[in-house]
């Protein structure tokens, strides 16, 4: 189920929400985790099994890592089950096709037939809730976090459907203080509809809207110059309002059965490098990179050539994170490549004697260069893009860009760059952006019966 | 103030999700009916519908959005709004310029469109009219111009159709020799008139009956203006309401239209019949000289009697909305041929081109359209015809599960794609039906053997040259199926020419071999050469040029493999008109060590 889409909006959200406050607060965790299956079950329910299949083993390694622990042992071993079986099934699951289609590729090279092998298909969000539960028996390993007692707060943490298939990652140390104690009041909930209110209308009223310019522009790929770069600026835009847009609308749920999520997007556009860039975005995901995967390896403690070697071993892994494709694993090293640049050349670069407009400008433009591989369907696509922007392919005009998405464009790069995010908004609730979100969500709800069905870009991840 | 904000923001929201959950579930609005092909693919997609894999839900949700009473009166205001302030419309369509509509899935060209669908469609229209013409009957092709094509200069930025694929196959059927009529060029002489709708996909009458004047004068078929029916005249003017704004739900009332000042008026045209309106032609009807296989474009409107007007003579139709190209056509071919008396002089197949050019894999169901029209006389091709000896689908019982197959040899037989060779299976179906699938090496055709009738003859047609023809049997509904021969048939007649023996040469890394004609001649369109080759050995990527008395030899037939005693047949369709000096066989790789060839020359013969 995607929360753009009637069938959450106007069917499951108010029953589970009359249900969720009728039923004693005792079995809140129990009927949250049972929403989520059914959330999570709708398309395929079959899924459901496997999501519980890994609820299971991680509930088990961290009790097993525990009781290790008081005997005095490290309990590595179960930690190592852990990590086996959630890598395992999302390797399985998420780069086993990948693995295979590389292999014929290069088999084809030497004259060897492709491997039959039918496609295995990719359950929704599993990117998402294997990070958590491996954050939770990383945790409860390193002692950061204390193992949970209940096994139906372990579900409702695995499943907790607001963000479950796309973020953001929320660490178990994070709720599990409010698995079993969390407040119900007046305000977080009010703040929540605001939050979930903001989020609809950046994913229904900006990102589908530029998504009419961006997925044609990415679908054509060799496009005339202007045609090319307001494609790829829809898309800049567009990725943000609807992740940023999913972020919001989980955090506004979490709000309202009384969760406080971290923030997700810190005006990722405004950064004045990518390395700021990246505390900014998907901020649950790097930091999640950094704390399980950058640090273990060495951080920035080993010596300058080994910080650049690990950054770019995360940021690369980042990249097949997002899916399994050569396209990824290019994003994933550009990323890695100006990491890198960046902490090589510190303060005394060029870029920092810029004013900081010229900064933020210039590294608005570097993520979109980025955005290329991320969003193109090939490596070939990627390459006939990269050309059409500096001018390789001079048919045109190609693409239908009416005066609402030069409009939409402008709105969006706006507020992109203003301030706020939506959680700092929802908090305070100034008037105006309080009636000004009123109507809007109104449109948007008009908009989403009108246009078809648009899911939301990262449950592809 | 803030608090009360801050209630009646919450319960703003909820009840509006609540609401509208609770109204669109108690309360839900019956949608209209699909028909036709729509809803074929409806029943199917209900029938096939399941909770395991997520079909079910997706079903339920787009239930859930199509019966919703709050979208059914508030969308269409909503729709009407975006598309009058930001010339937005549902996905499914276009805002075009100054009111113009363009149902988006019509703009498209898909890559295939020239390379495969064009000449594919060419074969099937080839195949049927040299079936039809076995009967008497003559085929007239009429291909329906998109209206991206016909109405470009009303599309907006970024938007242009490709007419190349509508010229191309104008081009490919008219060098074939099938008439066909170039409705796109009518349309161009016309321009500034609306031949097509503003508001709707179809088109205008004013666009029919320029429609119909060319289709019966590029059918062979224009009567001279004292022996037309009716009389035309211009009847009145009137709001055209479009089936596009219906698609798009922009249905508001009247005046909301007024209001925001956007309609459409359209002519209507009078067909008068000795003082009497002759109205909208019925379905099906009394025996006539001209059939008419017609789809959105003809029925319920006047597009059929127009035709019949221009050409001088009554009408049988069957044509029928939301169906396609095929299934009318089915209809028409399997009545005319088995229920008229007298059969008529001409079929006119109206094919909408989005059905061809924004599609892959096109016209599908044309076996049915072959396994219902009865063939004329057609001559075996050999006793020894080649299928390949392992095969499980032999004279005799078919047996009753699975399917039985065979296949020629490959690269022992090399025809064009084109219909002049067809598969004849000999026999008896009781109950059921038998299936067969007659696959030319990439497009296969389905055929039905209905019960009670001795023989099915199915061509084979593919979009490359047939180097190997796959055929397959299965009986249906407990059908008893006993096959008493299998054979390849044509209705081409042969005789054999004087030619010289091929000279083999090296040039390079290519070997040809030359093959001069004791007596040249100019080929009519569906004439061709046979080459029965004798080698020694298989020859690898060939191509077969036809050398003419002026300019480079021309291409008219490749294979990728040549068996060394294989019979050839040769299209000449391209060089039609042109004098033939002779044949060149052309291939990379080691000369053949020794080959010779018998010349024929064929044409068909319709009985």
């Amino acid at each position: 189920m995607v929360f753009s889409s009637g069938v959450f909006l106007y069917l499951f959200l108010p029953v589970f929400l009359a249900a969720y406050y009728a039923l004693p607060r005792r079995a809140s965790s129990l009927v949250i985790a049972f929403a989520s299956y059914i959330f999570y079950g709708w398309w395929r329910p079959d899924f459901v099994g496997l999501m519980l299949f890994s609820t299971v083993v991680d509930f088990f390694c961290g009790r097993r890592i525990v009781a290790a622990q008081e005997r005095g042992e490290r309990g590595k071993t179960w930690l190592l089950v852990s990590m086996a079986v959630n890598l395992g099934l999302l390797g399985y699951f998420k780069y086993a096709n990948f693995g295979v289609d590389s292999f014929n590729a290069i088999a084809a090279n030497f004259g060897v037939g492709p491997l039959d092998w039918p496609k295995v298909v990719l359950p929704v969000g599993i990117s998402f809730y294997t990070f958590q539960t491996m954050s939770y028996t990383i945790d409860v390993y390193r002692r950061e976090a204390t193992v949970v007692d209940r096994f139906s707060d372990f579900m409702c943490y695995v499943a907790l459907f607001p963000q479950l298939v796309a973020g953001p990652i929320v660490r178990y140390s994070t709720v599990a203080e409010q698995l079993r104690h969390r407040s119900h009041t007046f305000a977080k909930f009010y703040q929540g509809v605001l939050c979930f209110q903001s989020g609809f209308v950046r994913k229904i009223l900006i990102a589908d809207t530029l998504g009419q310019v961006a997925d044609p522009a990415f679908a054509t790929e060799a496009l005339p110059l202007v045609d090319a770069w307001t494609g790829l600026l829809a898309y800049t835009l567009q990725i943000y309002f609807d992740f940023s847009g999913y972020s919001d609308m989980a955090i506004g749920l979490g709000l309202m059965l009384g969760f406080r999520f971290p923030v997700n997007f810190n005006g990722p556009y405004r950064s004045t490098s990518i390395t700021d860039f990246w505390r900014r975005w998907h901020i649950s995901l790097s930091s999640w990179l950094r704390d399980y995967l950058y640090v273990p390896l060495g951080g920035n403690r080993k010596g300058n050539l080994r910080t650049y070697v690990n950054l770019m071993a995360t940021m690369l892994l980042g990249g097949l994170w997002h899916g399994a494709a050569w396209t990824f694993v290019i994003w994933g090293a550009y990323q890695g490549i100006w990491l890198a640049a960046e902490r090589a050349f510190g303060k005394r670069a060029f870029w920092f004697a810029l004013p900081q407009p010229l900064q933020i400008l210039a590294t608005f433009v570097v993520a979109m260069f980025g955005w290329v591989p991320f969003r193109a369907s090939s490596l070939d696509g990627c390459l006939t893009y990269l050309g059409s922007l500096f001018g390789g392919s001079p048919e045109g005009p190609l693409l239908e860009i009416l005066p609402l998405h030069v409009g939409v464009l402008a709105i969006g790069m706006l507020v992109a760059w203003l301030p706020f995010t939506t959680q700092r908004l929802a908090s305070r609730a100034p008037l105006t952006w309080v009636v000004v979100l009123q109507p809007l969500f109104l449109v948007a709800l008009l908009q989403l019966q009108y246009q078809d069905h648009v899911p939301f870009l990262y449950y592809q991840f | 103030m803030r608090r009360t904000l801050s209630v009646a923001i919450s319960l703003l929201f909820v009840f509006t999700t609540a609401g509208i959950g609770l109204i669109d579930s108690i309360w839900p609005i019956e949608p209209p009916a699909p028909v036709g092909r729509e809803k074929q693919a409806d029943d199917k997609r209900r029938a096939e519908a399941r909770i395991t894999d997520g079909s079910a839900a997706r079903l339920f949700e787009d239930d859930l959005r199509r019966r919703s009473r709050v979208h059914d009166a508030i969308g269409p205001y909503y729709s009407f709004l975006l598309y009058r302030y930001f010339g937005l419309t549902r996905s499914s369509a276009v805002a075009g310029e100054d009111g113009w509509f363009f149902l988006r899935d019509r703009l498209t060209t898909v890559p295939e469109a020239v390379s495969e669908n064009v000449p594919l469609t060419a074969n099937l229209a080839e195949a049927l009219d040299r079936r039809l013409r076995g009967r008497g009957i003559e085929l007239v092709v009429c291909p329906v111009p998109r209206k991206g094509t016909v109405q470009a200069e009303s599309l907006r930025r970024g938007l242009a159709v490709d007419d190349r694929p509508y010229r191309a196959l104008i081009a490919d059927l008219r060098r074939r020799g099938v008439l066909v009529a170039d409705l796109l060029d009518a349309f161009q002489k016309h321009e500034g008139e609306h031949v097509y709708n503003k508001v709707d996909s179809h088109w205008s009458d004013v666009g029919m009956i320029v429609a119909a004047e060319r289709t019966a004068r590029d059918g062979d078929m224009l009567a001279p203006p004292a022996a037309r029916r009716f009389t035309l005249e211009k009847k009145f003017t009137k709001p055209q309401p479009g089936d596009i704004l219906a698609m798009i739900e922009i249905d508001v009332p009247e005046a909301w239209v007024k209001t925001f000042g956007r309609d459409e008026e359209v002519e209507v045209w009078r067909v008068e019949d000795e003082g009497r309106d002759v109205g909208e032609t019925k379905r099906l009807g009394a025996e006539a000289p001209l059939a008419f296989s017609g789809t959105s474009f003809s029925d319920g409107r006047l597009f059929e009697d127009f035709v019949g007007h221009f050409a001088g003579r009554p009408v049988w139709t069957s044509a029928k909305r939301a169906a396609g190209p095929v299934a009318p056509l089915e209809e028409a071919v399997d009545h005319v041929t088995r229920q008229f008396e007298d059969l008529p002089e001409k079929l006119v197949w109206e094919i909408p081109m989005h059905n061809v050019f924004s599609v892959s894999r096109p016209l599908r169901g044309m076996g049915r359209v072959f396994s219902d029209a009865r063939a004329g006389d057609l001559a075996p091709l050999s006793e020894e015809f080649p299928w390949i000896e392992n095969s499980t689908l032999i004279p005799g019982p078919l047996p009753s599960k699975g399917t039985s197959t065979t296949r020629t040899l490959g690269g022992a037989f090399i025809f064009p794609g084109n219909g002049c060779v067809s598969v004849r299976l000999r026999g008896r179906v009781q109950n059921g039906y038998a299936e067969v699938r007659v696959d030319g090496t990439g497009r296969r055709l389905h055929g039905r053997w209905e019960a009670g009738r001795d023989q099915i003859v199915m061509p084979v047609v593919s979009v490359d040259d047939v180097s190997i023809v796959n055929l397959g049997l299965l009986s249906r509904d407990k059908a008893s199926v006993q096959i008493d021969s299998i054979e390849l048939v044509t209705d081409l007649e042969f005789d054999a020419i004087e030619a010289t023996t091929p000279e083999l040469t090296m040039n390079d890394e290519t070997w040809t071999a030359a093959i001069s004609l004791v007596e040249p001649f100019s080929p009519e369109p569906r004439d061709v050469l046979l080459l029965d080759l004798a080698g020694r050995r298989v020859a690898r990527d060939l191509e077969f040029l036809i050398e003419l008395s002026e300019g480079p030899p021309v291409v008219v037939l490749s294979a990728d493999k040549v068996d060394p005693n294989a019979r050839v047949i040769l299209p000449l369709d391209e060089v039609a008109g042109r004098p033939i000096l002779g044949v060149l066989l052309r291939a990379d790789g080691r000369k053949p060590p020794a080959l010779e060839v018998d010349v024929s020359r064929g044409a068909p013969v319709f009985h």
